[in-house]
């Protein structure tokens, strides 16, 4: 399923002493089955943007097709009934965990299917399937979410978007508040049901993850899409005016390249890359 | 040197729990040092900064801070010496400006009201949040508020500032700010010492020692780069090694001859462009 | 979004913006008062309204407020003043004042007048009270507040912790309303339809919401108080206090003229005096 926004605005609280202009002409595709990474200051318009894709927010003006359904500032154009949609884009907030009130773990998991009219036993098993799939044991279905940990309530939460079988994935921070072996853990769930076909675009901060784990990456500086390119491409260049740091071994190799030590960064992803790129031309003298 | 704190036989177990939260830990932190608490949610270094603080009470061992067992009678008075800066920045911000906020510690101290403009000035331009004395909660971001978090708790005037996990929620931006901070606090004022529970292993590595909890148990401790350099220990437990330390073990593994002294980054570009 | 903005404080710089809190709120209540007295004719009754009407102008034109703005946010009002024509063209007359008549059906002037009057009041009574909240910081509110609480505070009543709370209270609107749109959202990405949907439906939506919020809200007060904590924040102990209330010269003339106002009304009240009979006008 792919995401595309044709010449989309968007202004908070027009016609008031409040208003403000987030989204400023965006055209944007996510192409099916790709990873992809939205980053940007806070207030760039990134959380604005991936409430269009779930139709959270309607254009004030232009468009967002999502497959068949049109979320459209034009009513004509517009899909009737868009909450299917809902169903398709599956939405993890930032500290999800706050979202959770059901008595058990495998109801709260349920909650969404059933929403979308599966029928009890249906999104039960939905919900276990998906309890289990980000990790958490038997055990937890029967329990109630709210005496887990921070982290496996984290699962839990993600576990209630994932039982909705989206085709396409949206996270808004999902490491944030983590501890790093679990933000690892979180990241290749993600990663893995990217493999099995689903579109998954990552919101965050950290270009750490932008380098490890996505296929392309879009800049946001002030309503705008700055870029999208391959985050690599990205990070050769200075990001200091949108508020963004490059990844450690960007920098590093970046800081390198200025004293005239010259190593190829276009294919870099871990620190060992970076290693190898640096002995090689380390040996050569 | 002087202790600022000191940790005996510390053990701890939540009410209605079989597992012990900490077990038998003992440590102490010189004064004017940086120590970061390093360890993985759940491995009892949130409990270890609220026994410190006073929030709970240590059952079995003792806490000496500033050369006082801590008990219920003298925590106030210690409490006055100490500050601390929570995750969430806006379950602190009490007040319902930046000016009020950093006011708040100070009308509980009972400085006098016409003292109060100066010191908040003061402390404001110390974290330079000065511009925005008059801003609401609300208008500011993350980073911000705990900014204005420290100036609260640097009105105090403590002798040991403790951060409980107080970068985890903010943006890399925010997160280098809150350090700059520190690190220019403490240049300020040799005697200032600073406990920082987290678990950035990036700040941990600009400590001048780390402590490594998992379970309940300190299970490392010495300077960062001692303590980094026990990769497998460390990966037993799911830790990373900063950035720095890992390339130099990959670059070590490439066949790059990384010399022992080479600290810091710019040291190891210094040694790879000669 | 207009109209939850309008009483909203708002940082300019008038004159009404400088007084001192206690003694707008003591002009509050004595108008409020005043508005409310029995009047012996409907006339007098005007008369007064009409008086503070003309004052409460000048006092918005001073705090920078817009009556046009004030008078469109009150919409509700005047389905009201609708809804009361109708009660009290039913309600047993009161004087014999023929209007004109729908069919058989007579209507008296009477009952234009009372709805008239009720009107004026509650028109009166929202205009006041959104400039003295437009005016004045909730947190001077909340030490004004605490000031009038104070000889309750001589019997033991722990004013100082109500202030307290109220401020806090004031500090986490903002921040709870946050919360409430975001769990919102998160819940209406999870297929929630908080706007249509059976009774049952509503009911499990709304709960869906009230749930997390209040969880988080329990997360919140929990940090809250161990933060307050930390800072040696202790109810019990004395504090000194950052925001002190400045009674000043024109407070004091402020509060006199609200006083001579009120004695007038009250006399006109209680002396049944009509200053319309010196001007040999007839009245009703």
């Amino acid at each position: 399923m792919s995401v595309k926004f044709s010449n989309v605005f968007y202004t908070y609280s027009p016609k008031s002493p409040f208003e403000y202009q987030a989204l400023k002409d965006i055209n944007l595709e996510f192409e099916e089955g790709k990873f992809i990474g939205v980053v940007g200051k806070t207030g760039s318009g990134k959380s604005t943007l991936i409430q269009h894709i779930n139709a959270l927010i309607t254009p004030t003006s232009g468009s967002v097709i999502v497959d068949e359904f049109v979320n459209s500032s034009n009513k004509k154009e517009r899909t009737k009934v868009l909450k299917p949609l809902r169903k398709h884009v599956g939405l993890v907030f930032q500290f999800p965990e706050y979202q959770l009130f059901e008595e058990t773990v495998e109801k709260d998991v349920a909650f969404g299917p059933k929403n979308f009219g599966a029928k009890n036993e249906e999104a039960l098993e939905k919900a276990r399937k998906a309890i289990l799939r980000v990790g958490l044991n038997e055990t937890f279905f029967e329990r109630s979410p709210f005496e887990l940990s921070g982290g496996e309530k984290r699962k839990v939460a993600i576990a209630g978007i994932l039982a909705m079988e989206p085709k396409v994935l949206v996270v808004d921070e999902p490491t944030a508040g983590l501890d790093p072996a679990a933000a690892r853990e979180t990241m290749s769930l993600f990663k893995e049901i990217n493999k099995d076909g689903v579109t998954v675009i990552l919101v965050t901060h950290d270009m750490d993850l932008v380098a490890s784990y996505c296929d392309e990456v879009v800049v946001m500086d002030e309503g705008k899409v700055f870029t999208k390119c391959a985050p690599s491409e990205l990070f050769g260049r200075d990001l200091t005016q949108y508020s963004l740091q490059n990844p450690h071994i960007f920098d590093f190799a970046l800081s390198l390249k200025e004293r005239g030590f010259e190593i190829e960064t276009s294919s870099l992803k871990t620190t060992e890359d970076l290693a190898k790129a640096i002995a090689r031309r380390h040996k050569r003298g | 040197m002087k202790n600022v704190l000191e940790v005996k036989n510390l053990s701890y177990t939540y009410q209605g729990e079989s597992v012990e939260a900490i077990h038998d830990l003992s440590f102490s932190i010189p004064e004017g040092s940086y120590v970061a608490i390093v360890g993985h949610n759940g491995s009892g270094k949130s409990t270890l900064a609220k026994i410190i603080s006073g929030l709970m009470l240590a059952k079995n061992g003792t806490i000496t801070v500033f050369g006082e067992e801590l008990n219920k009678e003298n925590l106030s008075s210690i409490r006055r010496r100490m500050g601390l800066v929570f995750q969430n920045p806006d379950n602190q911000f009490v007040g319902a400006s930046v000016r009020d906020d950093i006011a708040f510690g100070l009308e509980n101290r009972e400085v006098p009201s016409g003292e109060m403009d100066s010191l908040i000035n003061e402390f404001a331009s110390k974290v330079s949040m000065e511009r925005y004395l008059d801003s609401a909660p609300e208008n500011l971001s993350g980073g911000q508020k705990q900014r204005v978090a420290i100036a609260g708790v640097l009105a105090m005037k403590p002798d040991l500032i403790i951060y409980d996990e107080a970068t985890s929620m903010l943006d890399p931006i925010g997160k280098k700010e809150i350090l700059d901070i520190t690190f220019g606090l403490k240049k300020d004022n040799p005697t200032l010492s600073v406990i920082s529970i987290t678990h950035d292993i990036e700040e941990a590595s600009r400590a001048d020692y780390v402590l490594v909890l998992n379970k309940g148990k300190l299970i490392l401790e010495g300077k960062p780069s001692e303590v980094f350099k026990e990769k497998d220990k460390l990966q037993s437990i799911h830790l990373d090694a900063p950035f720095l330390l890992s390339l130099i073990s990959s670059l070590k593994e490439e066949g790059v001859d990384v010399p022992e002294d080479v600290d810091t980054l710019e040291k190891l570009e210094d040694f790879l462009c000669q | 979004m207009a109209s939850i903005t309008l009483g909203r404080y708002v940082p300019y710089k008038s004159f009404l913006h400088k007084m001192d809190p206690r003694a707008k709120i003591f002009a509050l209540i004595i108008l409020m008062v005043a508005i409310f007295l029995p009047y012996e004719t409907y006339a007098v009754s005007f008369l007064v309204g009409g008086i503070i009407f003309v004052l409460t102008i000048v006092l918005l034109w001073i705090a920078h407020m817009s009556f046009l703005n004030l008078l469109k946010s009150l919409s509700a009002l005047w389905i009201m003043m609708v809804f009361l024509l109708l009660i009290y063209m039913i309600a047993p007359r009161t004087t014999d004042f023929y209007a004109f008549s729908i069919g058989s059906w007579k209507i008296y002037w009477d009952s234009f007048i009372e709805a008239g009057r009720i009107i004026l009041r509650l028109v009166l009574m929202v205009m006041i009270s959104m400039i003295l909240t437009s005016t004045t910081k909730p947190l001077d509110l909340t030490d004004a507040f605490e000031w009038y609480l104070f000889p309750l505070k001589l019997i033991g009543f722990p004013s100082h912790i109500i202030a307290m709370i109220i401020t806090l209270a004031l500090r986490f609107i903002p921040t709870i309303l946050d919360d409430v749109q975001r769990i919102m959202k998160a819940q209406t990405s999870r297929g929630v339809d908080f706007e249509k949907g059976s009774l049952i439906a509503k009911i499990k939506a709304i709960i869906s919401l009230i749930i997390p919020l209040f969880v988080s809200a329990f997360v919140r007060s929990d940090e809250l108080a161990n933060a307050m904590e930390c800072r040696g924040y202790d109810p019990n102990a004395k504090r000194t206090k950052y925001r002190k209330l400045h009674f000043r010269w024109w407070d004091l003339f402020e509060t006199f003229i609200v006083l001579l106002v009120f004695g007038g009304c009250l006399y006109l009240s209680i002396s049944g005096f009509n200053p319309f009979n010196l001007l040999g006008i007839a009245t009703i």
